[in-house]
């Protein structure tokens, strides 16, 4: 199917196949290699992105159940947004696989919930990570908060 | 090579420190040329030698790089000041990069912020001292770079120093280096780095070069920012999956389930139907599906239906698995070590542990991308193992070892599972027939039922004691399958070391002690798994410990000190854990307290557990930990190296186990081998023991504690008594 999306504000367009994931069609038809492909099957977290702000777990989200929506990958989100500069200060990668698909439901999280409560932080954030960097990443998303409502 | 694995295997740091002294043979280091613009496009001081044994492969490596191939070098300082180093490990999350970079900047008296990194090519010159090979593992980044890492800082740094006491017409010894310059301490006259390289290039490279006091230290010892930070959180890290080459195809696999198993049927014209499919290739235990992109060879495999037959593990499934380990129980073993038998006891006690398979489940499944022409052959994968990537690409292209070239992309996690390469064969294999750059790819299915598990093992223990409850004679015998045979492609009666490391070679004072080892093959690929043997053998001695303790109505911490020399390691890191965990205050009601600690990898861990029951499931509240990892370069690293073991052993002692049915493995995705999340995961306090002692490992020796803390825990709030993981209500 003939494709347009627009992904961190550029348009793109494409030919692909209505039953591609739309991670597949960021990796290898954008070549935008920040999102990960870890469980195929929306488990884990690691390929989300987000759609007009919501996250979504793009190795199970055909393209063709898209409708118009923004798509913000990893590599839309500046070095200056609250929640790199948090995951920047904190050191929080290890192996740092899981850590687009962390960022970007950290991203969404605080757009709709400028102060996240521990027990919200804990649901919302519930991409796996094996490194264990869940400490860090808590810590991170905390410190999110607090540059944002600083207007960081 | 078993040898030498099995030196790191006994995590002893004297092996390691005799191999320091071998990589320190002053005459055994050449000079490299200085490299002009051009031949790396850059310009600037190269520094390059390799150690004793490789001599000859160096000689090779440089005629190689001489027609355009990478440099092979430690470092190199450019025209502006920056210094590329050359990391000899892989980086899987570790931090090694970083600890390797401090080590490094303090030597030369660098400024860290100038450092930049990148990952070793395949050459004996970055074979790890421990090993003797270029391998990652058995937590010895550290431990077995730090020496040859402060040699090559100390090398430059006195070039440097020798150029500016030419340029500036000064004594050399009134010199010293800082923050990227060299200073004359006397004028107060100072020359950058950079303006020193055109002498320095010129100069011989000091046979013993000095290095630094620890007083001297900058960097070593504070939490320094990590240098793959940025690239981590921006997603421009290159892992193995972000590998992109013109023209390259991508390739997916289903291998037999049946392990040793062979393909027998499958429909190529319906795989070739898919659009995008370019090839069906047969591997040797399975099959792939080429394609223009991931999806459509994914699509085309769905559609191939691949049916297998044979294999050696066909009549396998878990009970059976588990009964011919209890009967191994009876063997009689290959004994490691004697005890006397005593016949006047007070008591004796008998107990029979058990620990299942693990997968490693990597957040990255397995991938590698190779391009194989006539005259070269190029892998890129996200390895531990450079020896054998490039060992396997020069066996199946039939090229010569110098012609293979291995880049090491960023790890998604490595855990052991990537210090075996069969996802690079695969990826070499279908460069060859699809006479393309191939990327291979394979689905969390595939990664979880071909792994090389964690062995399962029994351990049986028959003690006898004292009145006061204090052991008299200790016998072990542990039941499992050997890693290194499978690694080694050894015998199915070989033995090796990490099998029963743990259950003997701790510090506690028990005289008469017995240990012997059954092999039992089950022709199941098994491997390392974080922490290796100790990550069972850690629960047994641990988790019989705190039984004896128990029927000896002691206190854990009281009776493990009975048994352990007051100035030994292990008694510091139990008194120490001792204080920070409040053990003597009375847990609240309802919350059970754990004890458990391993020394491992040349480091001592200890542990306790606060743990709850929440609708008859395990709630775990707080791990205290104490690490005693020697001198520490990166204690920011550390504390999260730890915390992150505690996690993955976690996740293991409560949810871990690989089940087999008809010979396949059962688990097949995260929602059926579930990981820890962030809502289980407990509060983790970490202390680092204040030490001077040689730096131990820390990725691993997290791991072993965990489990039999938490039994032991568990054990106080239902009274049980807990001998097998995972550890369930």
């Amino acid at each position: 199917m003939k494709l347009s999306l627009n992904v961190n504000d550029q348009q793109y367009n494409l030919d692909v196949d209505a039953d591609t994931p739309l991670l597949w069609v960021i990796r290898d038809h954008l070549k935008l290699n920040g999102t990960k492909f870890s469980c195929g099957n929306g488990l884990c977290g690691a390929c989300t992105v987000l759609l007009d702000g919501k996250t979504v777990r793009s190795c199970s989200y055909p393209v063709s159940n898209l409708k118009n929506q923004k798509i913000t990958t990893i590599e839309g989100i500046d070095s200056d947004h609250p929640v790199a500069q948090a995951w920047n200060q904190l050191d929080v990668p290890q192996c740092g696989y899981c850590q687009s698909g962390q960022i970007l439901s950290a991203v969404a999280l605080l757009d709709q919930n400028a102060n996240p409560s521990d027990a919200e932080v804990k649901k919302a954030m519930n991409n796996l990570c094996r490194c264990g960097s869940y400490p860090e990443i808590k810590k991170a998303v905390d410190l999110s908060t607090e540059l944002k409502s600083k207007g960081a | 090579m078993q040898d030498l694995m099995k030196k790191s295997m006994n995590s002893s740091l004297s092996s390691a420190n005799a191999l320091q002294v071998e990589v320190l043979e002053p005459q055994n280091m050449a000079r490299r040329d200085l490299f002009k613009a051009g031949l790396l496009g850059l310009g600037g001081l190269v520094l390059g030698f390799s150690l004793p044994s490789a001599q000859k492969a160096y000689a090779k490596t440089e005629s190689v790089a001489q027609k355009s191939y990478p440099v092979k070098a430690w470092l190199q300082l450019d025209h502006q000041g920056g210094l590329n180093l050359v990391i000899p490990v892989s980086e899987m999350g570790q931090g090694s990069q970083t600890a390797i970079a401090m080590i490094l900047a303090d030597e030369l008296g660098a400024d860290y912020d100038n450092i930049s990194v990148q990952s070793a090519l395949n050459s004996s010159i970055y074979n790890n001292p421990a090993f003797g090979m270029q391998l990652t593992g058995g937590s010895t980044a550290v431990r077995a770079w730090w020496q040859p890492m402060r040699v090559v800082g100390a090398t430059l740094r006195e070039m440097l120093v020798m150029a500016a006491a030419q340029q500036l017409k000064v004594d050399a010894s009134g010199c010293k280096t800082m923050a990227g310059k060299v200073i004359h301490s006397a004028s107060g006259q100072e020359v950058a780095f950079e303006q020193l390289i055109d002498i320095a290039s010129k100069l011989v490279p000091p046979v013993k070069p000095m290095l630094k006091d620890a007083s001297e230290y900058r960097y070593i010892g504070k939490p320094m920012p990590r240098v793959d930070t940025a690239a981590k959180t921006d997603g421009s890290a290159v892992f193995g999956m972000d590998v992109v080459l013109d023209d390259m195809l991508i390739a997916t696999v289903a291998q037999s389930p049946v392990f040793g198993g062979e393909i027998d049927s499958y429909d190529e014209a319906a795989a070739k139907s898919v659009k995008g499919v370019k090839a069906v290739v047969e591997l040797n235990n399975g099959i792939a599906v080429v394609a223009d992109s991931y999806w459509q060879a994914k699509k085309g495999l769905d559609k191939l239906k691949p049916v297998f037959k044979g294999g050696n593990t066909s009549g396998l499934n878990t009970q059976s698995i588990e009964q011919r380990l209890q009967k191994g129980l009876k063997k009689t073993g290959v004994e490691v070590k004697k005890s006397q038998s005593v016949s006047v006891f007070a008591e004796q006690h008998q107990a029979v542990y058990q620990a299942p398979y693990l997968a490693h489940t990597t957040m990255e499944p397995m991938n590698a991308t190779a391009h194989v022409t006539d005259s070269r052959c190029e892998v890129w994968a996200p390895t531990q193992n450079q020896a054998m990537t490039a060992k396997i690409a020069a066996d199946i292209s039939l090229l010569q070892p110098d012609q293979v070239v291995v880049h090491t992309t960023y790890l998604g996690g490595g855990f052991g599972r990537r210090a075996f390469v069969d996802y690079v064969a695969q990826a070499v294999h279908l460069s060859m027939e699809m006479e393309r750059p191939v990327k291979v790819i394979w689905s969390r299915e595939e990664d979880i039922q071909h792994d090389f598990y964690r062995p399962a093992a029994v351990c049986g223990f028959d003690i006898k004691t004292d009145k006061k409850g204090m052991p008299l004679e200790w016998q072990v015998k542990v039941v499992s399958d050997s890693p290194m045979a499978s690694f080694t492609n050894g015998s199915s009666t070989m033995i090796d070391n990490s099998m029963s490391e743990g259950l003997a070679d701790q510090e506690y004072q028990i005289g008469n002690l017995g240990l012997s080892v059954v092999r039992e093959d089950m022709k199941i690929p098994v491997g390392f798994w974080r922490s290796v043997g100790h990550s069972y053998s850690g629960f047994f001695m641990e988790g019989m410990l705190n039984e004896l303790a128990l029927k000896a109505k002691q206190d854990p911490f009281d009776y493990r000190r009975a048994l352990l020399k007051p100035d030994s390691r292990t008694a510091g890191v139990l008194n120490h854990l001792e204080r920070l965990s409040n053990w003597r205050v009375k847990a609240p009601e309802g919350v059970g307290k754990g004890v458990a600690l391993v020394e491992s990898f040349g480091s001592f861990a200890g542990q306790v557990v606060e743990a709850r029951l929440v609708n008859n499931q395990i709630k775990v509240d707080k791990v205290y930990c104490v690490i005693d990892c020697g001198l520490v370069v990166n204690p920011e690293i550390v504390k999260r190296q730890i915390s992150s073991a505690v996690i993955y052993g976690l996740t293991a002692a409560l949810k871990g186990k690989v089940h087999l049915e008809g010979g396949a493995v059962v688990e097949t995705n995260f929602d059926n081998y579930p990981m820890l999340t962030m809502q289980e995961t407990p509060d983790i306090i970490v202390e680092i023991v204040d030490s001077h002692n040689a730096p131990g490992g820390y990725g691993e020796p997290g791991v072993p504690p965990i489990a039999p803390a938490l039994a032991a825990a568990v054990s106080q709030l239902t009274g049980k008594t807990y001998r097998e993981l995972p550890i369930k209500v």
